[in-house]
């Protein structure tokens, strides 16, 4: 049996770990089209602020591929999924092919469309490719704005005032962290945050980035400018789906699954970011990106693809556990808002 | 498991007034004894099993699955039912420190030397010659004398058998405790002797100590309760049927108000008279205020509502039990509370500060830091009172925020062996006929504190009571258990209708309630006087009646002894929570079983209600049985 | 695998599991030293609670920086000693069901470590019997070895 799993982060890797200890035979192939070995993406922050150098943030120890003989193809996109030839084609023309096939593939940061994108100083703050490129940028930045008040998007204040550099923080809803914590701890975690000096503006975002080759200021709301040289934005992500639509996979904003990860297709799986699955409280589907929810995705899309039956329905809210500065805070539940006003 | 380790507070409190007064006090930052009571959690097993000895230097020991004994060589056995004498006999001189004050009233008031007079001169006489002493002598002269002949039966020696036991106890009872040797001497000799034996390597017979703790209980009974309650009907008056408004609610934010809290009325009795007067309502109304009322807390609370159809105009209600009397003060509007023994939270002091209360401690064993004293002495009590009402008065125009339930509850108070009798048309033979054509179907005394230990809040005393009236069981309430199912609206003759249909009907044509109140803890003294009325007019002994008692949500050490003085009467005892014996095999058996041999009575624990009232009915069914009742 | 077993009718809430605990894990924690194990107060009586190394242990899959393992010999789950280092996140914390994970978050780990560190049960590896099982004067808890399937994920 050949098992190819695109993805190499929280599910992917774990669907991986899952299978050889179940199978000590088959083959098992890792492709991701980011070049690093399995890293934490949750603590990219922690790398930006200098608290963890690159090598303290793989979640697997560095002889993982070899002890556990999983073939680690990185660097490479993959471009198109032949479900009728049951092979995955990269960019380069390799081609592999697959008995059993999970898209582990995560999400894409979005953006908003507005004036500036292609200024010198915008960056996303979504992978450690991402962390090293505002490290070599971050020498002469006296203040940055950051799109976005979600976790990534406050890792992100915290790391670069740990580094000395003005951060303003602007976020479209009424309150930090609309989708992890109701108003009240939200509120609490904010004045956490202020304390350490980050500026946060409420009810607002970005229209336009301003400068000249370099960014200079950007423009929020009507006509208020604020100067700085760095844009972050963390305005949210989105499933990467388009690859399964492609191959004809049912998708609503993620990829489809039945309660034990198989899509449309009998023998390809999803887990992760890239994935809608159904919360047991409310019956309705929705994305479910978070860490924990990738790792025992990419377990139990491992079984599965292994034939053992193992329902995943685990999904009641999404948990959330976070301390930026003083104030820890966990949320469990119905954290999210319900509206569809994520989607750029 | 069900977990309830997390339920709030709030929850545990089972009274609707208590828990608004409960809110009131959290929004104002106070801490409560339910918090407290969470922060102790979890309470060591060692201590709950009694197996926890602190005597000497050589411990504090606990017995263990890898020590099974002490260091000085006391094993479980021993360890527990040390600790028990020490609560019995504790529990006992509390009682018969009491007692001795109403003697010594009473003597003042032979001497001329007091405030007070004789109301119940009838009884002064009928006391009198119980004792020995010439109907001819005056009303004063026979004050002084059975004044100051109890105060030499409490400071008799332990060898000496007391009098009060002999002349007093039901004649079939006295021969059981002549046959177990345990006539006690005087009580507080009586302790004496046992806290002697409770020392480190005195003692070493746990079956000794329980049977010294049947002494201490008897000597409760005589030289403590009744001794408590008879020489104070002698100078308040004997309870008699009233309705009045209880609980938190009550509070009028127009008057200035005085609150008695405690277990000794005698001075709340002069309180009332100065307030009632007219002398001090126009001081009060020169300060603002439309009145002056008194209420009572706790067990003194209860004492003067029995009594309270001879001051209607001034006692304005009888207000809760020990676990509400934070959350009293917490209202703001009491103006002055004036204690005088057992049962006051040091806590009282934060609240009266926090609420403006005025806090006025009035016998010398309550004393607190920084609270004012005045105390009692039997010719001073006028003048106290005055300048009790005149601080009540000073502090009225103090006031802070005043927060007053919107809920008002009644109740009937005020029954007690002679008021019963009269209720029945003047014998006990109406009850018991009663009792044998199963309208009644046997009698319950539920009395006793109230605890906040998980599900009882009052919570245990509400359900019992409840379920022994439906299942046709006459329940006599006193102390703080009166007070829940005061709270509880089972005390009004309206909640006959609660009862089952039988006892309902008895209830109704009597005008009264299924649940009666004698009053308070000490009217347990008065209890027993019932129920010895009850076996000598059907010339049996105690465990003959179809009667069982139960102290559902025992706290304290004058319970302790007046478990004691349950079994040495020979009446059948429920408690809960468990007291501290459960470590101890042999004292758990002696209390549990084998003590019914010897005078006719024992203890049980339940902590759930409803088999609580199953264990007891079925405690009185035996007892049907036995006189051949179906 | 190794599991910690409670004879919860035995116990007294005397609590010496707790300081035992909090004594033998010194070294690891600090100054602000934390048991790994607790008595709680349940139905008004003392019950120990502490890790159950579970089998298909939450904390395991919820942990960012893959420093929480589970033996596959022992069968013991602890974030010390591997390759990953814990950084504080809270994220074991919020997935443990029995909530026997905590935060130790004093000055002297956060100089030691660079992060808070999480403590949880480690089955006191420098101890052939765990520290709470000898302090425990009531013999309320039990090691004992029971055979775990072998680990099958979720």
């Amino acid at each position: 049996m050949r098992y190819v799993i695109i993805g190499n982060s929280a599910a992917g890797v774990n669907a991986g770990e899952e299978i050889r200890r179940k199978d000590k035979e088959s083959e098992i192939i890792i492709i991701s089209n980011e070049k690093d070995i399995a890293y934490s993406r949750c603590l990219i922050s922690r790398f930006l602020d200098g608290r963890l150098p690159e090598t303290q943030l793989y979640f697997k120890t560095k002889k993982f591929y070899r002890d556990f003989n999983i073939k680690p193809i990185l660097g490479k996109r993959v471009t198109a999924i032949d479900t009728s030839g049951q092979s995955v084609n990269l960019y380069n023309g390799e081609r592999f092919s697959y008995d059993k096939l999970l898209l582990a593939i995560g999400s894409t940061p979005a953006r908003p469309k507005i004036c500036g994108l292609d200024l010198e100083g915008a960056f996303n703050f979504y992978s450690l490719e991402d962390a090293r490129k505002i490290n070599n940028y971050i020498k002469n930045v006296k203040k940055a704005v950051i799109a976005g008040a979600g976790f990534a998007g406050l890792e992100a204040a915290y790391a670069l005032r740990k580094l000395g550099v003005g951060v303003t923080v602007v976020e479209r809803c009424s309150q930090i962290l609309p989708n992890q914590f109701d108003y009240i701890s939200s509120e609490l975690i904010r004045e956490d945050l202020e304390g350490l000096g980050v500026e946060v503006i409420l009810n607002e975002s970005l229209t336009s980035i301003n400068g000249c080759g370099t960014i200079e200021s950007v423009t929020i709301g009507e006509d208020t400018d604020i100067s700085c040289s760095m844009v972050i934005f963390a305005t949210g992500v989105k499933p990467n789906a388009q690859l399964a639509s492609e191959a004809g996979l049912n998708k609503d904003r993620g990829i489809l699954v039945d309660e034990f990860l198989k899509t449309s297709n009998p023998n390809i799986y999803a887990a992760g970011d890239c994935i809608e699955i159904e919360d047991m409280n409310t019956g309705k589907r929705q994305v479910s990106a978070t860490w924990f929810n990738a790792v025992l995705q990419g377990k139990f899309s491992g079984l599965n693809m292994l034939g053992i039956a193992k329902r995943y329905s685990g999904l009641v809210g999404i948990q959330n556990a976070v301390q930026f500065h003083r104030l820890g805070a966990i949320s469990f539940g119905m954290t999210q808002v319900t509206d569809d006003d994520l989607n750029y | 498991m069900n977990c309830m380790s997390c339920q709030p507070a709030e929850q545990k409190v089972v009274d609707d007034l208590t828990r608004y007064m409960y809110k009131q006090a959290r929004q104002d930052g106070m801490e409560t004894i339910y918090e407290r009571f969470s922060k102790q959690q979890p309470q060591c097993a060692f201590g709950t099993l009694g197996i926890c000895c602190t005597l000497c230097t050589d411990g504090p020991c606990q017995i263990t699955r890898k020590a099974s004994r002490g260091v000085c060589g006391a094993d479980a056995d021993l360890i527990v039912a040390r600790n028990l004498t020490l609560k019995c006999a504790q529990g006992t001189v509390a009682n018969v420190y009491h007692a001795r004050n109403v003697a010594k009233t009473l003597k003042a008031v032979g001497e001329k030397k007091s405030d007070y007079d004789i109301k119940d001169e009838e009884k002064l006489r009928r006391m009198a010659g119980q004792f020995g002493f010439d109907g001819k002598l005056s009303k004063e002269q026979l004050a002084l004398k059975l004044g100051d002949f109890f105060i030499q039966q409490i400071n008799s020696n332990d060898y000496e058998p007391l009098k009060l036991v002999e002349v007093l106890a039901l004649p079939k009872r006295l021969d059981v405790w002549r046959k177990l040797d345990i006539v006690p001497g005087g009580p507080n000799s009586e302790a004496a002797t046992a806290l002697s034996k409770c020392m480190t390597n005195v003692n070493n017979d746990p079956v000794d100590l329980l049977l010294h703790c049947l002494r201490l209980g008897i000597a409760n009974e005589y030289a403590g309760l009744y001794g408590i309650t008879s020489l104070q009907e002698i100078l308040m008056g004997t309870a008699s049927p009233n309705i009045g408004e209880v609980n938190i609610g009550t509070f009028d934010q127009s008057t200035v108000n005085i609150l008695a809290h405690g277990h000794q009325p005698l001075l709340a009795i002069k309180v009332l008279e100065i307030a009632g007067s007219k002398e001090y309502i126009e001081k009060a109304k020169k300060a603002g205020a439309k009145g002056i009322k008194v209420y009572g807390s706790l067990c003194e609370g209860q004492q003067i509502f029995n009594i309270a159809k001879d001051y209607k105009n001034v006692f304005s209600g009888q207000i809760g039990n020990w676990i509400q009397q934070e959350f009293i003060l917490a209202t703001g509007a009491v103006d002055v509370m004036f204690f005088d023994y057992n049962c006051v939270m040091p806590t009282m002091v934060d609240f009266a500060k926090k609420y403006h209360t005025k806090m006025i401690s009035t016998d010398k064993v309550i004393r607190q830091r920084d609270v004012e004293r005045m105390e009692f002495e039997p010719d001073r009590a006028r003048e106290i009172a005055r300048a009790i009402v005149d601080k009540a008065i000073e502090y009225y125009t103090k006031r802070g925020k005043v927060n007053i339930p919107d809920t008002k509850t009644q109740a009937m108070a005020g029954f007690t062996t002679e008021s019963v009798v009269s209720a029945l048309g003047g014998s006990v033979q109406p009850l018991i006929d009663a009792i044998v054509n199963g309208s009644i179907k046997g009698v319950a005394a539920v009395v006793g504190c109230t605890t906040v230990r998980e599900f009882q809040s009052g919570r245990h005393i509400k359900a019992l009571s409840e379920e022994l009236i439906k299942r046709n069981i006459l329940v006599i309430g006193a102390g703080c258990c009166s007070s829940a199912m005061q709270n509880a609206n089972l005390m009004h003759p309206d909640s006959a209708k609660k009862a089952g249909s039988k006892l309902a009907g008895v209830c109704s044509a009597l005008g009264v309630p299924p649940c009666l109140s004698y009053g308070s803890c000490t009217d347990i003294g008065k209890i027993i006087e019932t129920v010895a009325a009850i076996a000598k007019t059907l010339n049996v002994d105690i465990p003959m009646l179809p009667v069982v008692a139960s102290a559902p949500e025992y706290m304290e050490q004058k319970a302790v002894a007046e478990a004691f003085t349950a079994v040495a009467m020979g009446v059948t005892l429920h408690l809960s929570p468990a007291p501290p014996v459960l470590g101890s095999k042999l004292v758990t058996e002696v209390l549990t079983d084998a003590v019914e041999g010897l005078t006719g009575a024992k203890v049980f624990v339940e902590l759930d209600p409803v088999k609580t009232a199953d264990k007891m009915e079925e405690v009185i069914n035996k007892k049907r049985e036995g006189l051949g009742l179906k | 695998m190794k599991k910690l077993y409670m004879r919860i009718e035995r116990c007294a809430g005397c609590k010496r599991c707790e300081l035992a605990c909090v004594e033998e894990h010194k070294k690891i924690d600090g100054l602000n030293p934390k048991t790994r194990i607790f008595v709680e107060s349940i139905n008004d009586r003392p019950v120990p609670v502490v890790c159950r190394h579970c089998r298909d242990a939450l904390c395991v899959s919820a942990c960012m920086a893959g420093c929480m393992q589970k033996d596959e010999n022992t069968g013991i789950v602890t974030n010390q000693g591997h390759e990953q280092k814990c950084v504080g996140c809270w994220m074991c914390i919020m997935a443990c069901p029995f909530g026997v994970i905590s935060l130790s978050d004093d000055e002297a780990t956060i100089n030691s470590y660079a992060f808070a560190q999480a403590v949880k049960c480690d089955f006191c590896p420098d101890q052939d019997t765990p520290a709470c099982v000898s302090a425990c004067p009531n013999e309320v808890i039990e090691v004992k070895d029971i055979k775990e399937e072998a680990l099958c994920g979720m």
